[in-house]
């Protein structure tokens, strides 16, 4: 059908107002009102961690310098079984030296913007614009990442966020940060741990298409107090 | 494929359902983690009543600006570079659909879950034109294996046990499967993950449209939503036309309260917002179509129906349904079974059977106390009995108005109940309305006399 014929039966049928439900009236409200959480957060970073943590990703809250990106490269490739030899990283401001240092641990990293590269690799590392406290989780942009597969396709992510960029509520994000971006790319995506289902038996089991293991790194970025 | 289209009498399926222990016994179990995880989920949220009400409000605000919202939807969309398809019922939903498959020369689809295509039985119409087809949800996969539908909006399989889901496995692995949910799910990976990479066109169904941005939000915990919607060079997003909201505002409210009403999670793993095909990037889909479903929903524009617009598919009613619970979602013979799909199946569907799901209820309102929306279902089961009664044959509603007469009077009230506990019986069986008395004995009279005779005497 087309578009106006289409629109057009439904104008016909909103001509005449539905009648109102006496037995449970419409509540006076008005606006549209933002969650109140029963913990609120008064530190993002932490709120973040036990919420990430819930989900069953592992997070590690590290200096942003490059020793201790490289101390948590040493731990994350001493917990994957086989370990990995390959992985492809975006080229995002959180992921600045990342590449070089899993290059100097022995792997072959390729950039992101190839699913067949990304599906043969081994580890998944991308940044993240916005994390969100209240929900364990962080927000990746498409362009911003060059692709989509880096943090979908490997059996291992790892999702490096500024701790300036923790945002405390969903809320936060949908209705501020992300309308002050402009249109959005073609895809934001949230995550907030490793895949899973439970689907069989309402039994948990953690990886099923998606990634498997998923690490959230934060770089604390905060100011120190003196 | 289900479709909405059932076929025979509810009483029957619901018999067979209530036989089988088993499947009680996986619904009860199944259902009760579901509604725990619910309610301790939305105990996280301070303010989770005012939410509910808001949300109710806000939808009825969107769907009676339906057109406009849906014209700013598909502005959006096409200026983000993708095709709006605008389907009035079924067969023109498919139709578009096909002609993307045909026009591509596509061979193999891979599907993330959506009830809208169950609904129009896209499937059928894929494959009847030589496409293969692969459901990608690991509870849609298993069913499809197993060629049966699904039986619940939420979690497809919840029907089925390990064994029952090694059973299925095991025919395509060559029976090498045990029945560790964990060996079964890395057995789905492996084989899901290569269709995934071969597919010519993944087909997702939409959790939300946002007006403002020309998005479609996906809502999922495996993965094969986002692997659907980023590795074919085409994605078909099939969307009830109600499922939109005008605002990011609009979005982050029902966002909050979906996945906590629908599995106990304060958010899905994955939240998808996908606005167009992909633009100066090297991965995602070239083509993004969204297909705009009516197919009977118009119809409840302006009626006293309208709040079966507002469901947001969580499937919470299903799990506090006394009904649900102890027949499942086969016995309704829809792809919408429970509460919604009691109210929500005859309303679409133009099979006769449909109408008797509004019988599928007690009237209990546990759904309208689940619902994160708060649509009054009972209201609208209510109203769908109504609707049906006002074509009863002429010797039921004379034995009806006899019936209320006779008991409206406090003296005949008692002549009747004492002639029934004397033995004299209600009304004889036989000249009680037939279908009234189908599945449903008379009350025996109560030994010892009627309960107003033992009261007056002191006994009780």
């Amino acid at each position: 059908m087309e578009r106006e014929a289409f629109l057009d039966r439904l104008r016909a049928r909103l001509a005449v107002p539905a009648p109102p439900n006496l037995a449970h009236p419409l509540p006076r409200i008005t606006g549209v009102p933002r969650a109140r959480f029963a913990v609120p957060s008064t530190d993002p970073v932490a709120t973040f961690e036990k919420a990430a943590a819930a989900h069953g990703a592992k997070v590690r809250v590290i200096a942003p310098t490059s020793a201790a990106l490289g101390g948590l490269c040493d731990e994350i490739l001493a917990e994957q079984q086989p370990r990995a030899r390959s992985a492809v990283v975006t080229d995002e401001p959180e992921t600045a030296g990342a590449a070089a240092l899993l290059e100097a641990r022995g792997l072959t990293v390729v950039a992101s913007g190839d699913p067949s590269a990304a599906a043969s690799a081994d580890l998944g590392i991308t940044g993240a614009l916005w994390g969100i406290a209240a929900i364990g989780a962080i927000a990746v942009h498409s362009r911003r990442a060059g692709g989509r597969t880096a943090s979908l396709l490997p059996p291992v992510h790892v999702g490096i966020v500024r701790a300036s960029r923790i945002l405390a509520t969903p809320a936060d994000f949908w209705r501020d940060a992300l309308p002050s971006e402009g249109p959005p790319p073609s895809q934001v995506v949230l995550i907030s741990g490793p895949s899973r289902s439970a689907d069989i038996e309402s039994r948990l089991t953690i990886g099923v298409h998606g990634p498997r293991v998923v690490w959230f790194v934060v770089l604390d970025d905060r100011p120190r107090s003196p | 494929m289900t479709g909405i289209a059932p076929h025979g009498k509810l009483r029957e399926r619901a018999a067979v359902a209530v036989a089988d222990e088993a499947l009680r016994r996986k619904l009860g179990d199944a259902t009760d983690g579901l509604g725990r995880a619910r309610t301790s989920a939305q105990a996280a949220v301070e303010n989770y009543e005012e939410l509910r009400d808001a949300a109710r409000v806000r939808k009825g605000l969107i769907v009676a600006r339906l057109p406009e919202i849906l014209g700013e939807l598909a502005d959006k969309v096409e200026r983000n570079g993708g095709t709006v398809h605008w389907a009035a019922d079924a067969a023109e939903a498919q139709a578009a659909i096909l002609a993307i498959a045909r026009r591509r020369g596509a061979r193999h689809v891979v599907k993330s879950k959506s009830m809208a295509t169950e609904e129009i039985g896209l499937n059928d119409a894929l494959e009847r034109i030589g496409i293969e087809v692969t459901e990608t949800d690991l509870g849609e996969w298993i069913i499809q294996l197993a060629g049966q539908a699904p039986s619940h909006i939420i979690a497809p399989a919840i029907h089925l046990d390990r064994r029952d889901v090694a059973e299925i496995f095991n025919q395509i692995a060559g029976g090498n499967l045990s029945d560790v949910p964990e060996e079964l799910c890395a057995f789905a990976r492996e084989q899901l993950r290569e269709r995934f990479m071969a597919a010519d066109i993944g087909i997702s169904g939409c959790n939300f449209g946002v007006a403002d941005t020309g998005s479609v939000v996906l809502v999922t915990n495996e993965g094969n939503g986002r692997m659907t919607t980023t590795l074919p060079p085409v994605h078909i997003a099939v969307m009830g036309m109600e499922r939109v909201v005008q605002s990011l505002d609009e979005l982050d409210l029902l966002l909050t309260l979906l996945p906590r009403a629908a599995t106990g999670q304060d958010t899905t793993v994955y939240v998808n917002m996908l606005s167009g095909p992909r633009r100066d990037e090297s991965e995602g889909p070239e083509e993004f179509h969204l297909v705009i479903l009516d197919n009977g929903r118009s119809e409840l524009l302006g009626s006293e129906f309208h709040e079966m617009l507002n469901c947001i598919r969580c499937g919470a009613c299903l799990n506090v349904c006394p009904v649900y619970r102890q027949i499942g979602g086969h016995a309704y013979d829809s792809c919408y079974s429970g509460p919604m799909g009691a109210v929500l199946t005859p309303l679409l569907s133009r099979a006769e059977a449909a109408g008797e799901l509004s019988d599928a209820s007690t009237l209990c309102g546990a759904c309208y106390d689940a619902c994160p929306v708060k649509i009054p279902l009972q209201d609208l089961l209510l109203a769908l009995r109504r609707e049906r009664g006002e074509h009863v044959s002429a010797t039921q509603r004379v034995a009806w108005s006899a019936w209320a007469k006779a008991w409206s009077s406090p003296s005949l009230y008692r002549l009747t109940t004492a002639a029934a506990a004397r033995g004299a019986g209600f009304v004889p069986e036989r000249l009680a309305p037939g279908s009234w008395t189908e599945g449903r004995t008379l009350p025996r009279p109560p030994a010892g006399g009627s309960f107003r005779a033992r009261w007056r005497k002191g006994d009780i």
